[in-house]
């Protein structure tokens, strides 16, 4: 199995906060990982370490056996590393099709023409649903338009390893079973991908496996089915009997 | 062909023509040539300020680079008494110096604190030029700087220091080329990029493009342009001293026109010199001598409540 992702132990430190102690897990090339953990578990703050966002206090990440910790984000994703924002972060000025075409034509090494890139994202769109907002401003599409617009964009960056930070949030239950699709379909074409969400219901069914985080640290890992029965992740994520019985 | 061309740029191209045959009818109109020679170095300055506007940054130091323009151009030219067309070209290089200064200091700077950093940075130069007496005469400047050189083809001679009108096509030629520039680096790769790096940085840098890199080319490229401007007004005007190049109006003027005529679209900036740059000098300070540069807070304030994309966008979507 050829191994995309290694991240060894990483620290992450913002004050006298303690934000993530000791990560270690690897993602293998075609694997679909899911992070999963309650609010503040450090998801995002893992996350934007793997992209390169964030420069870890201790650790290192390693991709296709190349150290890219010291790597801006910027070079991660021309060296094939794409991602997307818990809030989606769009051209809002730029036509759906321009905002996927950029992503063609700046995030591949070497870079194609314009031309290509256009056909690439006009396809993009397509594959996404949302061949008929070509031509309609980012800023003008919903939420989920703009989720997928940004999944859309992302893949016109040819990525070996796709971040996904929190993509069903604030969505609806038919739009997250929509994005479920979606990255079923991604996961059928070989695609490997690294995914954060709160929501089980996206993150369980697409996940080859699953890490749980709390407090900042790995309390668990395995098969999503396995892990979710988990005491220590019931307690930490889903809330003990206890609490429930309270809230009840 | 001009069926291609989208009708902004017909527009653009109708001004131009006017701009270059109004003086066959009007050969005498000196103080017009004067005017409007002044209004294409202002429009050429502003499509400067603006190269750098592209990526999103706000300067109001530009005053800086159009200082050491102006100053290299003088000094060079005073010190070896080289052509004007030659220490103009070589003068702008102390602003590019100052431009990559600017871009190691100021990298991780964004919106207003960029804004407010770029301010306080005129006053570097301005100081050091200002009390380095030996070299530069400090605050009394340079008189008598050698005016801008005659031109001669075969029998063909044009003296574009003592010539308004060939002063006039001069700058108006240089207006045209700057405002070409921009319309092709717009359509460019790396126009894209200055559009997406001003649209939303995060983005920008998520899907690859090199957003310091990018900002930089675009402020060593405008530091070289201001630098120009610079050398081109002392020498068309004669003399150089700190408070006239590195005054807070050169830095608040190009902002003024680029706001007002539309930072989006090529030719924006260079409508704006042109219609508030004759505007000034012959309606309102005859008319208001005493409040006439008051008259620009009123414009500036009325573009931005009224059409902050400038007018030349707000004409567009009509």
């Amino acid at each position: 199995m050829n191994l995309c992702l290694e991240v060894r132990h990483l620290c992450q430190r913002f004050g006298d906060q303690q934000i993530l102690r000791e990560i270690n897990f690897s993602l293998n090339q075609g694997e679909v990982l899911g992070i999963i953990g309650p609010n503040g578990a450090g998801k995002t703050t893992l996350f934007n370490i793997i992209a390169g966002w964030i420069t870890p206090t201790r650790g290192v990440v390693v991709f296709w056996g190349q150290n890219i910790t010291p790597w801006p984000p910027d070079h991660r994703c021309r060296k094939g590393m794409a991602r997307t924002f818990q809030i989606p972060q769009v051209f809002p000025e730029m036509s759906a099709l321009e905002n996927v075409m950029l992503g063609a034509w700046f995030g591949q090494e070497p870079p194609p023409r314009e031309s290509q890139s256009r056909e690439r994202a006009a396809t993009l769109l397509k594959q996404v649903g949302l061949a008929n907002k070509e031509g309609i401003a980012a800023r003008e599409l919903t939420l989920m338009q703009q989720r997928l617009l940004e999944l859309a964009r992302a893949l016109a960056t040819e990525p070996k390893l796709l971040l996904l930070d929190e993509i069903a949030a604030g969505l609806s239950l038919k739009a997250v079973s929509q994005l479920s699709d979606l990255i079923l379909r991604l996961r059928d074409q070989g695609l490997t991908l690294l995914l954060t969400d709160h929501l089980l219901n996206l993150v369980v069914p697409v996940s080859d496996r699953l890490l749980a985080l709390d407090q900042g640290k790995i309390i668990a890992t395995g098969p999503p089915q396995t892990l979710i029965q988990d005491p220590q992740v019931e307690a930490a994520y889903l809330g003990t009997g206890e609490a429930a019985g309270e809230e009840g | 062909m001009l069926g291609k061309l989208h009708p902004s740029s017909v527009w653009a191209l109708a001004a131009a023509l006017a701009l270059i045959i109004w003086p066959l009818f009007f050969p005498q109109a000196s103080l017009y040539f004067q005017v409007l020679g002044m209004a294409c170095l202002y429009g050429t300055l502003a499509l400067a300020w603006n190269l750098y506007a592209l990526s999103g940054a706000i300067s109001l130091g530009h005053a800086a680079f159009f200082g050491l323009g102006a100053y290299g151009s003088a000094l060079l030219s005073h010190y070896f008494h080289w052509s004007p067309l030659v220490t103009i070209g070589l003068g702008a290089l102390a602003s590019v110096v100052f431009g990559f200064l600017w871009c190691l200091v100021f990298r991780r700077l964004r919106g207003v604190y960029l804004g407010l950093a770029s301010l306080a940075a005129v006053e570097i130069p301005k100081v050091i030029i200002d009390n380095w007496d030996s070299l530069t005469y400090g605050s009394m400047g340079l008189m008598g700087l050698e005016g801008l050189p005659s031109l001669a083809l075969g029998k063909w001679e044009v003296a574009l220091g003592s010539n308004l009108e060939a002063q006039y096509y001069l700058l108006l030629a240089l207006v045209m080329a700057a405002a070409l520039a921009t319309r092709q680096i717009m359509a460019s790769k790396w126009g894209w990029a200055l559009r997406a790096l001003r649209e939303n940085e995060t983005a920008a840098r998520a899907i690859g493009i090199r957003t310091h890199r990018v900002q930089a080319k675009a402020l060593l490229g405008s530091s070289y342009v201001t630098g120009i401007c610079g050398g081109l007004y002392v020498h068309i005007l004669g003399l150089v001293e700190p408070a006239l190049v590195f005054s807070l109006h050169v830095s608040a003027l190009p902002l003024i026109f680029s706001l007002f005529g539309g930072r989006t679209i090529f030719f924006g900036p260079v409508l704006g010199a042109l219609i508030l740059y004759p505007l000034e000098q012959l309606v309102f300070q005859p008319l208001f001598p005493m409040g006439h540069a008051g008259i620009y807070g009123v414009i500036i304030i009325l573009t931005i409540l009224f059409f902050p994309q400038g007018i030349s966008v707000w004409k567009r979507a009509k």
